[in-house]
């Protein structure tokens, strides 16, 4: 899903000109709320929760909502609705720990091979190719099935996945920063290359990455929520939207707010995540910087 | 042990299904014969259809055991056994011990092969060896003790044992042990069982379709030798999830089913579950005692007096009843009358609900402040569900568990490790391997099973007990083994090395309209179980 | 492009293909070995350890051989199609596999039909409605799509449409191809939301960049009709950039696959692969991820080809940049 995004930017930027979303615009507000909120529900976790999310009132088994539970209970009688705040950690932390892993070698990388061309960019490139229409879940599955089940070595193989698509959006945005006046001139002064890259190439591609970034948080939410739902990372006992939409998918007819609650966490946040990406995009774009 | 579903639970329970006491019949060379007739009560029924969840994906019992259930609607073991435990002939018209380690069964006459060809001693001797053959997994329900069994006449069986073993005497009754017809593996060896192929056997019903993922079809075998069958075609529908199975089962789509997490089945379901109790299927929290904290007596006390066992019935989904002694009076009622068991569970310790005592003995062991320990727990039906309820309990003592989440075979690998010491405590759902007290849940108990390969997972059987166990099978009076399992009940009521906490009930989904009174916990033994369903009237 | 350079480039991608075949199949092989714990104890699952059993795998797996050898013995196997045997069901890995191909392709194709009907479809609807309020809402309702995974749409159709108001069957695949259709409508959605998204965006932003093009407001100005310059210019053009990220839409549907699957209770490849890691069935997750890796490769040599008919300004060799 981070490629789809991707690459539909890519095709957006032809739209230049046409209606943006301004700053104002309430859905940016929105998003931004969401986002805000999931991070705070990250952060405090349990702290904001009316109940123990892991406390189990067996004589309280799957019970519809009401004023002490406010989305009911679970099978074994837990607060859903403490589990919605604390299953925010994982669905949370573990993306912006790819984002940020996956923002910094696909730059670095991607950087490199725009910038130095050659067989560099040619290995590098061959490489991306490689792993660009890889089918991440199917991965991570296998991945899980040969090692074991862990939600962390889940994310270092994210990493691995994700970091191409940073390298090739990155490296299209350096080919067109490359033959510019400015690092021409930048050449001529005989400022070191590594300096050239970092200082004067990627302030100017760095709006495309950043953007980016928000896309690849979007994408691993949805593919570790994913893995989760298929009883793949976490242990059985943890709060975990992915994990809980599977395990209150037969509380259904008894109480399915169990499992619409943690579904609409999900592609909220990813939906705002999307569009903070999209709409960084056009404004960063906009300023001038990356054109 | 540690069934995953309710075919591998029935393989377990129905391994030998009566044990000693009921042997007596067998010694007598009972030669009744009845005839399934009986079941047949109401009018005909064009059409039923079962649902199986996993998809039976071979009716091989050698390569799986998945398969009993659907397999037993065509293939017939040689004798069943009644719910009294009371064996009877089937398949077999008579069967007689000529000495103290042969075995000689008379093979019904006229018996008829779905395909019309006859049932003969040579199909019943090549089925019964293919199971017992080395690789099977089979195998396991033949005693050591089984020497050979040829034919010694186109009708007659003989079972040779190279000791006198008085389990021996049940081990043909039960679905796993299902003739097949030896003409027809000939001609499918490689693919026999598997999906496309099947099986033919005697049953009242013979495959017509099969598919390894989706469904089996089968109708009324026009040969079969009890008569006419009332349930015309049997549809078996496969699916992946028990959730769907449900959802199935509200629509009408299938008539009846063996749920597992018996609560969330009939909630989907919006059905009531016919749930009788049953003694087979046992759940306990094992701990091992070579292992801290729960090397110390007072930990192992300290969690017995914490464990609420009307929540954990709950977190299992309901559908069991807590138990407080190690050999329950179920099945001591299978060799002394309720009155006599009784009086000997009264001095039998146990220890009901009670945080303030739980609390009380973990002052008394090392940890007077608490201590943390993990445990594994296999992440399949209710196991993770019970096994956080009994985290959540004991935390409330100071005793922090972290769960070990670790697939099936993980898990068998871990209880049964040669390293004893590593072993990790755990929720075990256990069934039972016969129904006599002294064999019942003999694998656990004892020294010998305190190695590689075996279930003692608590690695406890100091010589006092292990001279009980041995006491207890050695004499055939009732009364003397009643008192004997009473000591050992408190021997291990007084060590605590696991907390016997519930036995699951026997449950089955049927759609109204339909009844099936002979259904009780032991309905794998009763042969072609689907003879027992009926219209109701 | 000339016949001899498509030739050309056919041979290439093909030799690429091979070898990337080779890679994956010896990453897959590997499985085997990076799995923690005794391979012969992976090997057995739950049937009994003995000496024979021990021996009959030994031989099967040429476990007594050096690695690359048995390598070698298991690629040659594979090519045949011989996978081994499943640790779960004792049935050959390829009879398991072919038992849950035709489901997994009916649903593929199925989403298929429907993320090219509709995706291309209100793409372009989009696309001609710039601006207005059809727009506003398709723009958003693709990125909602774009947002939600596959299993989330299972389960929230399965919840309307199959508990709430019963429209359509809530489990099992149906016999015949119409009823098979009538059951695999809820999954095949799910699965198509993301992917038909996906397109519609694509194909929007697409149309709009041709819609500005120089030949497109000249067509008009020659007052060819503005269906015959959707047709001969827009959607023609418009099409090039979906084909280039078909490669993208197959591992999406491939995903979702697994995921609608298990979400419905579906017996197909994903709901396969996902028992088979859940229980550690190597031999099933060898063969199911070397099927999937090899569609992957030869849909992607099938794009690229008719990316290189479709396209003629692309030379040979530079599709990737």
């Amino acid at each position: 899903m981070t490629a789809n995004t991707v690459l539909v930017l890519g095709e957006e930027r032809q739209e230049a000109g046409v209606r943006r979303r301004r700053a104002g615009s309430p859905i940016i507000w929105l998003s931004l709320l969401v986002v805000a909120g999931v991070l705070v529900m990250a952060v405090l976790g349990a702290i904001l929760a009316p109940h123990n999310p892991s406390a189990q009132h067996l004589a309280l088994i799957d019970v519809t909502p009401s004023g002490a539970h406010w989305l009911g209970t679970d099978a074994l009688g837990r607060d859903v609705f403490s589990r919605v705040i604390a299953g925010a950690r994982t669905a949370f932390f573990g993306p912006l720990v790819i984002a940020a892993a996956s923002f910094v070698l696909g730059n670095l990388l991607g950087l490199f091979a725009g910038y130095r061309g050659g067989l560099a960019d040619a290995i590098i490139m061959r490489w991306v190719d490689f792993m660009w229409a890889l089918p991440a879940l199917v991965i991570l599955i296998v991945v899980a099935g040969a090692v074991g089940s862990s939600y962390w070595l889940a994310v270092v193989v994210l990493i691995v996945l994700t970091v191409p698509f940073d390298t090739r959006v990155i490296r299209g945005a350096t080919l067109e920063q490359v033959p510019r006046p400015y690092v021409e001139a930048a050449k001529t002064l005989g400022v070191p290359r590594w300096k050239i890259m970092l200082f004067h190439v990627w302030p100017n591609v760095s709006p495309v990455a950043v953007a980016n970034t928000c896309l690849v948080f979007a994408g691993s939410l949805v593919t570790l929520a994913g893995l989760e739902f298929l009883g793949l990372g976490l242990p059985p006992a943890s709060p975990d939207w992915g994990l809980m939409l599977s395990q209150n998918e037969a509380l259904l007819f008894t109480n399915p707010l169990a499992t619409i609650a943690p579904a609409v966490m999900i592609v909220l946040t990813a939906i705002a995540m999307n569009l903070i990406g999209d709409w960084l995009y056009e404004q960063l774009t906009s300023r001038g910087a990356g054109r | 042990m540690l069934p995953k579903s309710r075919s591998l639970s029935s393989r377990i329970v129905s391994l030998s299904a009566v044990g000693v006491l009921l042997g007596s019949c067998a010694l007598a060379a009972c030669s009744t014969s009845s005839s399934p007739g009986k079941f047949a009560s109401g009018g005909t029924i064009p059409q039923f259809t079962v649902g199986f969840d996993p998809a039976v994906s071979t009716l091989n019992y050698a390569k799986s055991n998945v398969g009993y259930q659907l397999g037993g609607l065509a293939l017939e073991p040689l004798l069943i056994a009644e719910k009294s435990g009371k064996l009877k002939p089937w398949l077999a018209q008579s069967w007689k011990q000529t000495s103290p380690t042969t075995y000689v069964y008379n093979i019904r006459h006229g018996v008829k092969f779905s395909d019309g060809n006859p049932l003969t001693a040579t199909d019943v001797v090549f089925s019964l060896n293919y199971y017992h053959r080395p690789g099977s997994l089979d195998a396991y329900n033949f005693p050591t003790t089984l020497k050979s069994i040829t034919a010694t006449g186109p009708y007659t069986v003989t079972v040779t044992l190279t000791k006198p073993d008085a389990a021996w005497a049940v081990v043909p009754a039960g679905d796993p042990m299902g003739i097949f017809e030896k003409k027809f593996f000939e001609a499918h060896q490689s693919s026999f069982g598997q999906p496309g192929t099947g099986v033919v056997g005697t049953g009242p019903w013979e495959f017509t379709s099969y598919n390894g993922t989706s469904s089996a079809e089968l109708k009324a075998n026009p040969h079969y030798w009890g008569g006419k069958v009332k349930i015309q075609k049997v549809s078996a529908q496969f699916f992946s999830s028990e959730t769907s199975e449900a959802l199935a089962f509200r629509d009408g789509e299938i008539d009846l089913a063996f749920p597992i997490d018996n609560k969330a089945f009939a909630s989907t379901a919006g059905t009531k579950l016919t749930a009788v109790p049953s003694y087979a299927v046992q759940g306990e929290f094992g701990m091992n005692t070579l292992q801290k904290p729960w090397n110390n007596v007072h930990v192992r006390l300290a969690v017995a007096y914490a464990l609420n066992r009307t929540a954990l019935i709950n977190a299992w989904g309901g559908y069991a009843d807590p138990i407080y002694q190690f050999l329950t009076a179920g099945l001591l009622e299978n060799i002394g009358s309720p009155a006599q068991v009784d009086s000997v569970l009264k001095s039998v310790p146990t220890y009901p609900y009670n945080l303030a005592k739980a609390k009380a003995e973990m002052a008394q062991s090392p940890y007077p402040h608490g201590v943390s320990a993990t445990i594994s727990v296999e992440g399949a039906g209710s196991y993770p569900n019970v096994s956080q309820a009994i985290a959540a309990e004991l935390a409330r003592i100071g005793i922090h568990l972290k769960l070990k989440v670790m697939t099936f075979d993980q898990q068998t690998a871990n209880l049964t490790s040669g390293n004893r010491q590593g072993i990790l405590g755990c929720f075990t759902y256990s069934g039972s391997v016969s129904r006599d007290p002294g064999e019942a849940f003999s694998f656990q108990m004892g020294k010998s099973n305190i190695s590689a390969g075996n279930w003692n997972v608590f690695n406890w059987a100091p010589t006092p007990v292990d001279n009980l166990i041995n006491q207890g099978l050695a004499t055939t009076n009732n009364a003397d083994r009643l008192k004997i399992y009473g000591q050992l009940d408190t021997a291990y009521a007084q060590a605590a090395p696991f907390i016997p906490l519930f036995n699951e009930q026997a449950t089955v989904a049927l759609a109204s309209g339909y009844t099936w009174p002979e259904f009780n916990g032991y309905y794998y033994d009763l042969g072609p179980w689907l003879l027992g369903v009926s219209k109701t009237s | 492009m000339s016949s001899r350079g498509l030739l050309f480039f056919v041979l290439r991608r093909l030799a690429v293909l091979a070898f990337l075949l080779v890679v994956i199949s010896f990453v897959t092989f590997s499985l085997l070995y990076i799995s923690p714990g005794s391979l012969i104890d992976i090997l057995l699952g739950a049937r009994p350890h003995t000496a024979a059993t021990v021996r009959a795998l030994t031989r099967e797996y040429h476990l007594n051989k050096p690695f690359l050898v048995q390598y070698w013995l298991w690629a040659r196997q594979a090519v045949q199609l011989h996978f081994g045997t499943s640790i779960q069901t004792s049935l050959a890995v390829t009879s398991e596999i072919t038992a849950r191909l035709p489901l997994s392709m009916y649903l593929g194709i199925y989403s298929f039909v429907l993320t090219m009907v509709l995706g291309i479809g209100l793409g372009v609807a989009s696309a001609l409605r710039r601006g207005s309020v059809v727009d506003r809402v398709l723009v958003g309702g693709a990125m909602l799509g774009l947002s939600t995974p596959a299993f989330v749409a299972g389960v929230a159709l399965l919840y309307v449409f199959a508990i709430r108001i019963r429209w359509f069957p809530a489990y099992g695949v149906g016999s015949g191809f119409f009823d098979e259709l009538w059951h695999l409508t809820l999954p095949a959605v799910a699965l198509a939301v993301t992917t038909v998204a996906y397109v519609s965006r694509h194909t929007r932003a697409a149309m709009i960049g041709t819609l500005d093009q120089d030949y497109v407001v000249f067509a008009r100005a020659r007052g060819l009709s503005s269906r015959r310059v959707l047709y001969m210019y827009l959607l023609r053009n418009a099409l090039i950039p979906v084909i280039t990220i078909s490669g993208v839409i197959l591992s999406s549907l491939i995903v979702g696959v697994v995921l609608v699957e298990v979400a419905f209770s579906l017996p197909g490849l994903g709901s396969l692969l996902v028992t088979a890691a859940t229980a550690k069935d190597l031999p099933v997750l060898q063969g199911v991820v070397l099927l999937f890796a090899v569609v992957i490769v030869v849909a992607n040599l099938l794009a690229d080809v008719v990316y290189m008919v479709v396209d003629p300004r692309i030379r040979v060799g530079e599709r990737s940049t």
